[in-house]
């Protein structure tokens, strides 16, 4: 049975994407319709075409060599290919970062707390028994934020330092990070001969925090401690 | 017998063909022989795609070497329960797509003719006939806008699905299907200016 030309069109586009041949409707409706004749002459070349073209080997080439070499250069194989270790340390510099920012949030909350005034409960005619007055309130209302000031700065001391160490075993590592060696652009030759080069450690530069977190919970106390002491 | 050969000799003792997966996970336990087994097995693949993208053999090489630095150090993503080959080819794409960007330039069909001119002339001892339509294609082919000719390529040479090019080259099955329908429609018309379909007519019939 013959097909229509509608049919036909849809019968190519359905062999085209299928990667299939063509029905004998096909072929004998190109026989008989001028029209689909020439696009079904355009469908044959260019088949026997591509099937000449699948035919022939591809473009031959062997780098095995100066990849691996690459590879051992930047990395280590075993290196290479593992997990990422710039991730891991990321992740454990991200860890201890949260864990410190807690505890000094923790510390500076419980300060805050002891020296605030209690509200104890009793009966409306008792009289409130006389209390030893603690001696951290005997001290100046300044003398007070002064203290905390003192602490948060030690503390965001031993936080920097920490950034310091975890920046360190970055830099150690930095041989991962194609942007910091820029051994990837390098051609095999260049590969095999050019040592690793590591950025030089600026001594006297203090590593910049990784993440806000503590500075937001730092600011954040140093202004309630200044509201107070408004 | 060299050192080289004699290592490629007990790589190939070594490492027995075998799945991707399987080989895949021998490298990521840091079995050298098996990098070297892999790199051996998709080296061509990879340059094939470069080669044809970039136009040009030496920036292919280049990439190509990139693509593998970048494969071996994120194998831990690639997803076990799909393919390798459009993975792979994903990362070569884009790699020769940052390679077209800081080239800053798209390649010279006069480049890409030359080099693979010079292909095909390595492997083409055996194909002196008046009229070799696969070299008519593949010269077709070099005068395509660089879309249109990955998209042939991945497609009629590589036999990925639309979906799988979509995701290789960045953008949906429909567009994908509009480039592969421009790619035949203009190759087409490149090879009747060539006076080819007039032979092949004849031919045929």
């Amino acid at each position: 049975m013959s097909m229509t030309c509608e049919q036909f069109q849809e019968h190519l586009g359905e062999v085209l994407d299928a990667r299939r041949a063509p029905d004998d409707a096909a072929r004998q409706h190109a026989a008989e319709c001028p029209a689909c004749g020439s696009q079904w002459d355009d469908y044959s070349l260019l088949e026997a075409a591509i099937r000449d073209w699948r035919s022939r080997p591809g473009p031959t080439v062997d780098l095995t060599d100066r990849i691996v070499a690459a590879l051992q250069t930047s990395d280590g194989t075993a290196r290479a290919i593992g997990p990422d270790r710039n991730q891991t340390l990321r992740r454990q510099a991200g860890f201890w970062s949260a864990l410190v920012t807690v505890s000094l949030v923790l510390i500076a909350v419980v300060m805050v707390m002891r020296d605030a005034p209690r509200n104890v409960a009793r009966a409306p005619d008792e009289k409130p028994a006389p209390q030893a007055v603690p001696e951290s309130l005997l001290a100046p209302r300044e003398q007070q934020v002064a203290d905390i000031r003192v602490l948060l700065s030690d503390a965001g001391s031993a936080w920097y330092g920490l950034a310091r160490q975890a920046a360190v075993q970055a830099e150690d590592l930095s041989v991962f990070v194609p942007d910091l060696t820029g051994g990837f652009g390098l051609s095999g030759s260049e590969a095999a001969t050019s040592p690793v080069k590591k950025p030089a450690p600026e001594k006297d530069e203090e590593p910049a925090p990784a993440s806000g977190r503590l500075k937001q919970a730092i600011d954040f106390l140093f202004e309630t401690a200044g509201a107070q002491d408004a | 017998m060299t050192l080289a050969a004699e290592f490629r000799f007990k790589a190939a003792a070594d490492v027995p063909v075998q799945s991707d997966l399987e080989l895949v996970e021998l490298c990521a336990t840091g079995n050298a022989v098996a990098v070297r087994a892999f790199v051996e097995r998709y080296q061509s693949l990879v340059f094939s795609l470069c080669l044809r993208m970039l136009g040009h053999r030496e920036d292919a090489e280049d990439t190509v070497q990139e693509v593998f630095v970048r494969v071996f150090r994120h194998l831990d993503r690639w997803d076990r329960a799909r393919p390798l080959r459009p993975w792979l080819l994903t990362i070569a794409a884009n790699r020769c797509r940052t390679a077209l960007e800081r080239r800053s330039r798209l390649p010279s069909q006069n480049e890409l003719a030359v080099d693979l001119a010079s292909e095909r002339r390595a492997h083409s001892a055996h194909q002196q006939q008046e009229v070799d339509l696969g070299e008519e294609l593949e010269l077709a082919l070099a005068e395509l806008r660089e879309e249109y000719r990955t998209a042939f390529v991945l497609y009629f040479r590589e036999e990925l699905s639309y979906q799988e090019i979509g995701e290789v080259l960045g953008c949906p099955q429909g567009t994908v299907k509009t480039w592969l329908h421009r790619a035949r429609a203009q190759l087409v018309e490149r090879l009747r200016e060539r006076g080819i379909v007039y032979e092949i007519s004849e031919a045929q019939s």
